[in-house]
């Protein structure tokens, strides 16, 4: 105290600037001067006044199992970090090698097929605990008075989290990515005067490629997670701040009563909860291993579908035509957004009680039960309609590689010659409407019952009137790396590691 | 003694303007870069090589619509690559008269529009685009027709002129490449 009466007299006895300062340290030292206990790195640091304010604090009302939602994500996101930054030590984002470097992740790098897994079925875990953190916020009320930011700062992550979904959906650069992009690209595209300027911001030049792939990168492992984790600072900030949102029907004596500190009975929870989203993401990618098409090939005919969460507005789409176009894909989209930025500011009530407010609610309920209905249905009745028999005449064939057979000149080889029919994971699926007798190469007891000199024989000769014979394409070196290729499907991929 | 806290006012002015404007000299470039794909000038694309082969009139099936492959060179960032692109042909006869050509990108958002024989339509796989056996639109929320593409006769081969087209307008605008 005596320290500031004397900052005073310095500056009103006309101080020098210099002294101040002194002064100010002394000050400093004198207030919070190394508690006896600190040790070295307590004093140094300051950590223990730091898990005091940020660990130790009382949550109100006790730890609550529905209050993990929100560390969930942050695990969840920071899953996706040290995936995203794994799969970035193995990727080449350029046309000519996008494909082939996640084809490498995906079937040769050690354990690549996990951590592709993770981060491509992670985005969709994303996006679906987003929604059911926003939904449990707006039934607790949590966005009104004093938390407008808190919800507003959230709302912005939700747009950066699908900014990510948008642009990381392109980086394998296999046909789905290729056409889902364009459509995507394509709606940007339509928005009223700068469209046309966007799309081609967002392309790097006219047409889709390498620029389109390295300012998509730029995007989905700079821009992007750079700006939620400046985000995710200022909510996490605002979110201690305000403290966490008290549930309506308990009263204030039974909340002060159950006060318990953030760690470690909270963070125990969102641990619990963090573990199972873990094992489910691991079992998930162990029994469905993350898709990887045929290489993009913008020449082949493809029906191009987004990602499942993005299914509502392809659907919705549809129902906009010609001048209207923009409707659907710019001005519902971004008024629905809108909206939402700015509920806090259009909800004025003060009451939490779900039951008191019946008008939020039922705008709540209507755009729930709407996006659910809507991207349910959009799923259920897409039914990808058969190809149209077109002839398609083939492109010349490729001169066969000199240097000896790598895995992914096989893949590429595949690729070319048998993906039509056979598809690219060699269930031959698509074709067996038509086709019948088509082989299911991942079907163990069909491979048990050919020899590896049944499948060059087949791949040499073909088999009419439908399989092909390669003899006069192919090297007998290649064929070879074919049958070898084609034994593999009936391998499980996680299990080949 | 009064002139200090207008001395510190002065300075903190001072201070933010200084940080303005290394901001705005940092900025500028920055955006410059970005933005850098909207000032590049259009090349000359009317040139020769936006023809390319699409097979022997011959050899391509009459009096139905078909997909040809063909191969243009572009300019893609740091390399100039073949790239591959598909057109769909129609040959009304063997005397190589009643020739059309039509592009396959949708001018609704860009989908590959695959061609229905028994229904003697293209109908587009994503949106629901209907278009007629001349690419004229018929139904769906397609802006304009399928759009086609310039050809000619060169000897026995027909040549394409791959363009792209602005999508999701109802006129007809080439992308510049």
């Amino acid at each position: 105290m005596g320290a500031r009466v004397t900052t005073t007299n310095a500056i009103a006895g006309g101080g020098s600037l210099k002294s101040d300062v002194m002064i100010q340290n002394a000050n400093q030292l004198e207030k919070s001067g190394p508690a006896p206990a600190a040790g070295f790195f307590g004093s140094r640091t300051g950590w223990r006044e730091l898990k005091e304010h940020v660990l130790l604090e009382p949550v109100l009302g006790g730890s609550r199992w529905a209050a993990a939602f929100g560390s969930l994500l942050l695990f969840n996101f920071i899953l996706q970090v040290i995936t995203g930054i794994l799969l970035v030590t193995c990727y080449a984002p350029s046309v000519g090698t996008a494909w082939q470097s996640v084809k490498y992740i995906q079937t040769e790098a050690p354990l690549g097929w996990l951590v592709r897994g993770i981060h491509h079925w992670g985005s969709s875990t994303m996006v679906v605990l987003l929604l059911l953190h926003m939904t449990q916020v707006f039934i607790w009320g949590a966005y009104k008075r004093p938390r407008e930011l808190t919800w507003m700062t959230g709302v912005l992550l939700l747009a950066a989290t699908l900014g990510l979904a948008f642009t990381g959906y392109l980086l394998p650069w296999d046909e789905r990515a290729y056409w889902a992009s364009k459509v995507g690209i394509g709606i940007v595209s339509t928005i009223p005067l700068i469209g046309e300027k966007l799309r081609l911001l967002l392309q790097g030049g006219p047409d889709m490629g390498n620029l389109t792939l390295t300012r998509f990168f730029a995007l989905h492992g700079f821009v992007l997670p750079g700006a939620i984790i400046g985000l995710v600072v200022v909510h996490l900030y605002l979110f201690r701040l305000h403290g966490v949102t008290t549930a309506w029907w308990r009263s204030k004596e039974d909340l002060l009563k159950d006060r318990q500190p953030f760690w470690p009975n909270q963070i125990f929870k969102d641990a619990i909860v963090a573990l199972a989203l873990l094992l489910i993401l691991v079992g998930w990618t162990y029994s469905h291993p993350a898709p990887l098409g045929a290489m993009a090939d913008p020449s082949k005919a493809y029906q191009a579908r987004p990602e499942w969460y993005f299914m509502f507005l392809f659907r919705l789409l549809r129902f906009f035509h010609g001048p209207y176009e923009v409707l659907g894909t710019f001005v519902l989209p971004s008024l629905f957004f809108c909206i939402l930025f700015f509920w806090p500011f259009l909800d004025r009530g003060t009451a939490l009680d779900p039951r008191r407010r019946p008008k939020a609610m039922t705008i709540f309920g209507i755009s729930v039960l709407s996006l659910v209905g809507l991207t349910i249905y959009a799923i259920a009745t897409d039914v990808r309609m058969i190809e149209p028999a077109a002839a398609v005449a083939s492109a010349p064939p490729r001169k066969a590689p000199a240097a000896p057979l790598q895995k992914l000149d096989v893949a590429n080889l595949y690729t070319a010659n048998c993906m039509a029919c056979h598809a690219v994971d060699g269930t031959g699926n698509a074709l067996r409407v038509a086709f019948p007798t088509i082989p299911n190469f991942t079907d163990p007891i069909w491979q048990k019952t050919r020899t590896d000199k049944d499948f060059i024989l087949r791949i040499q000769d073909g088999k009419p009137p439908l399989m092909p014979a390669f003899k006069d394409k192919l090297s007998a070196e290649q064929i070879q790396a074919l049958a070898d290729y084609t034994r593999a499907f009936a391998v499980k991929q996680p299990a080949a590691h | 003694m009064a002139d200090i806290p207008d001395r510190r006012r002065f300075l903190s002015i001072c201070t933010t303007a200084l940080i303005a404007g290394m901001s705005g000299l940092i900025l500028t470039p920055v955006v410059a870069f970005v933005i850098g794909p909207l000032r590049r000038k259009a090349g000359n694309a009317a040139a020769e090589s936006d023809f390319a082969d699409a097979g022997v009139i011959e050899s391509i099936p009459k009096g139905t619509w078909t997909l040809r492959p063909i191969e243009i060179v572009r300019q893609d960032g740091w390399v100039k690559t073949s790239q591959s692109r598909s057109v769909w042909v129609f040959v009304k006869s063997a005397e190589s008269n009643g020739i059309k050509v039509l592009s396959p990108i949708c001018p609704h958002l860009g989908c590959p529009v695959p061609w229905d024989a028994a229904a003697s339509q293209f109908r587009c796989p994503c949106h629901g685009g209907v278009f007629g056996p001349d690419g004229a639109r018929i139904s769906g929320p397609p802006p304009r027709g399928l759009d086609p593409l310039e050809y000619e006769v060169r000897g026995k081969n027909l040549w394409v002129r791959w363009q792209d087209f602005e999508i999701g307008v109802a006129q007809r605008i080439v992308v510049q490449v």
